[in-house]
């Protein structure tokens, strides 16, 4: 059943999906403290508050992109949600299982597997980006996240010809995609043994 | 491997729907009769999918990281760190009295701001010239009521750890560049238990810092910048003095006693800082709150010492660590001997506001979170 949001609460998830910075800035002030207590009344620093604080917000913001999507909660509860659920997957990874945090608000279960699916993907990208050397890493992180292209590459690399230039990138991706794959397999094993605790 | 390659690019190219429907005739009847094929191109789907990912997500992060420092920096509380050794504390020569002299100067700023706003309402009522500045004045009165209010707090010995923790509690302090590659030097104190630091200035803008290397009796601390759009800073214009100073030598110092860089000048008085310690310099500088971690320079421009601390109980003496002590003993130590001390004389025979033209983009205030 959808429940139907105030007036204010569907204005600021509009504004979150058109990718308004002030919205999000709106947001981030209004949920910080109610997390930050959650975090730091459950055994947690400053530091670990805002890190599970702005993960949960990528989640957000990250699945008020996906199409399907539709919010059954307030944006505070679901914000809470996840912080929540980031937290205890924390604090078993610290060995502290528990599943009886001190909550301060009331919470939703939330479907976990997409969010760690994304957040293991970032992770494996982020090690296998940092472990390539250059110039392996600018060629890749210009085709692939700067969207340009072959000619534009051969150019500010320097290379004689387009070929070199494909075949350095082709190099390139073969080291990235085995430690991306080596680190991808091995978190998701990871999370498989947790689970079955 | 050319055929490896081949392959590599014709996935790419059927997962960015480049194919032509010829290749992609053929393409599809390969895919369906190999296995392998098909999982090479889960494979590479799953790559191009990261890298989406990454990319979006990197840049939420940035932003996200820029609003919590925007949002931490109003919460600001001065209560910058300075070293006070008293008289009467000769056993425990490294504890910081900073509440108090904080306090003190909140109490003084109050004042001063706000006989200020009563001479205005007095002067222009309500003349539309003075409402933008009277504006300002009574932001800057709240802030620093805030302030206030958080230092009467912390005096509080009351106050519970729990109840503490709530609340981020931030200093300031000043720092200064050695390397071109991001290298930064404040005092230990001014970086004790930090969570996270941040160093800001007009030319740099603010980014953020770790700590590289701390000594707690010399009461020094490296930092280094650890921003990953970190270009680096400009070449150093300054060297290390290497030798010892006399007194009567004149001396200048560049710190962030409040918001902005603030200039301040004086001489070395003694070889010796307070009780004798050879480490340090006694020098007559007016050094306040924020002033702690700055960097002492004499008229050519030469780094001497970096602003430790004063007396409280004596009117003018300040205490500053000599340059020798860190160049001989700091950069010695195994953390940070890759440092290559500053040699350039860049500012010799330039006047004093040129050398500070120069100087001023190597000066940062250091915002520090615990």
């Amino acid at each position: 059943m959808k429940q139907v949001l105030p007036v204010t609460e569907a204005d600021t998830l509009q504004s979150l999906q058109s990718g308004d910075q002030k919205a999000l800035k709106l947001v981030y002030r209004q949920h910080y403290q109610t997390i930050m207590n959650l975090v730091l009344n459950n055994g947690g620093s400053l530091q670990e508050a805002k890190d599970v604080y702005q993960e949960a917000l990528i989640v957000f913001y990250e699945k008020l992109q996906e199409d399907d999507f539709e919010l059954n909660c307030t944006i505070k509860t679901f914000i809470y949600s996840v912080s929540r659920r980031l937290w205890l997957k924390q604090l078993q990874r610290k060995s502290r299982y528990t599943d009886d945090l001190s909550d301060t608000d009331e919470f939703i279960q939330v479907e976990s597997e997409d969010m760690e699916q994304k957040e293991d993907q970032y992770h494996a990208m982020q090690v296998a980006l940092e472990g390539l050397g250059e110039p392996c890493r600018s060629i890749l992180k210009d085709f692939y996240l700067n969207n340009q292209s072959m000619d534009d590459i051969t150019e500010k690399f320097g290379y004689t010809n387009s070929d070199n230039a494909k075949n350095q990138k082709y190099k390139c991706l073969k080291r990235l995609k085995k430690t991306f794959f080596e680190v991808y397999q091995k978190t998701g094993n990871n999370n498989d043994q947790q689970e079955r605790n | 491997m050319t055929n490896k390659r081949e392959t590599d690019e014709l996935i790419e190219r059927y997962c960015q729907g480049q194919l032509t429907p010829e290749e992609l005739r053929i393409f599809d009847q390969w895919r369906e009769s190999d296995p392998e094929m098909a999982n090479a191109i889960d494979d590479h789907r799953l790559i191009t999918d990261s890298f989406r990912i990454f990319a979006e997500r990197t840049d939420l992060k940035k932003k996200l990281a820029v609003i919590h420092n925007e949002m931490e920096s109003e919460q600001f509380v001065y209560k910058s760190p300075l070293k006070v050794v008293e008289k009467s504390d000769s056993k425990v020569r490294l504890l910081w009295k900073r509440y108090r002299v904080a306090a003190v100067a909140a109490v003084a700023a109050i004042i001063a701001v706000s006989s200020t706003i009563l001479y205005y309402d007095l002067a222009g009522g309500g003349a539309v010239k003075n409402q933008n500045a009277y504006r300002e004045l009574r932001r800057e009165v709240e802030n620093i009521k805030r302030k206030q209010k958080a230092l009467l707090q912390d005096q509080n010995s009351s106050i519970s750890k729990d109840q503490e923790q709530d609340q981020t509690q931030s200093f300031t302090g000043t720092g200064f560049a050695i390397t071109s590659n991001g290298y930064v030097l404040t005092s230990y104190h001014v970086v004790e238990d930090a969570t996270s630091i941040y160093i800001s200035n007009e030319k740099l803008g603010q980014v953020q810092v770790k700590t590289v290397y701390t000594d707690k009796s010399l009461d020094l601390a490296v930092l280094k910048v650890d921003d990953v759009d970190f270009k680096g800073f400009t070449e150093m214009p300054y060297s290390f003095k290497k030798s010892i100073s006399d007194p009567g030598e004149k001396v200048f110092t560049l710190g962030f006693p409040r918001e902005d860089l603030v200039y301040n000048e004086g001489s070395i008085s003694s070889y010796t800082g307070y009780e004798g310690d050879t480490t340090a310099y006694q020098i007559s500088i007016p050094v306040n709150p924020g002033n702690s971690g700055g960097p002492l320079f004499d008229n050519q421009g030469n780094l001497l010492g970096i602003i430790s601390g004063k007396n409280s109980s004596a009117e003018g003496a300040s205490f500053a660590v000599k340059s020798k002590w860190i160049s001989d003993y700091i950069f010695k130590q195994r953390e940070v001997a890759n440092i290559t001390i500053p040699s350039r004389k860049n500012l010799k025979g330039a006047d004093r506001p040129a050398q500070i033209k120069k100087l001023k983009d190597f000066v940062f205030m250091v915002k520090v979170y615990n």
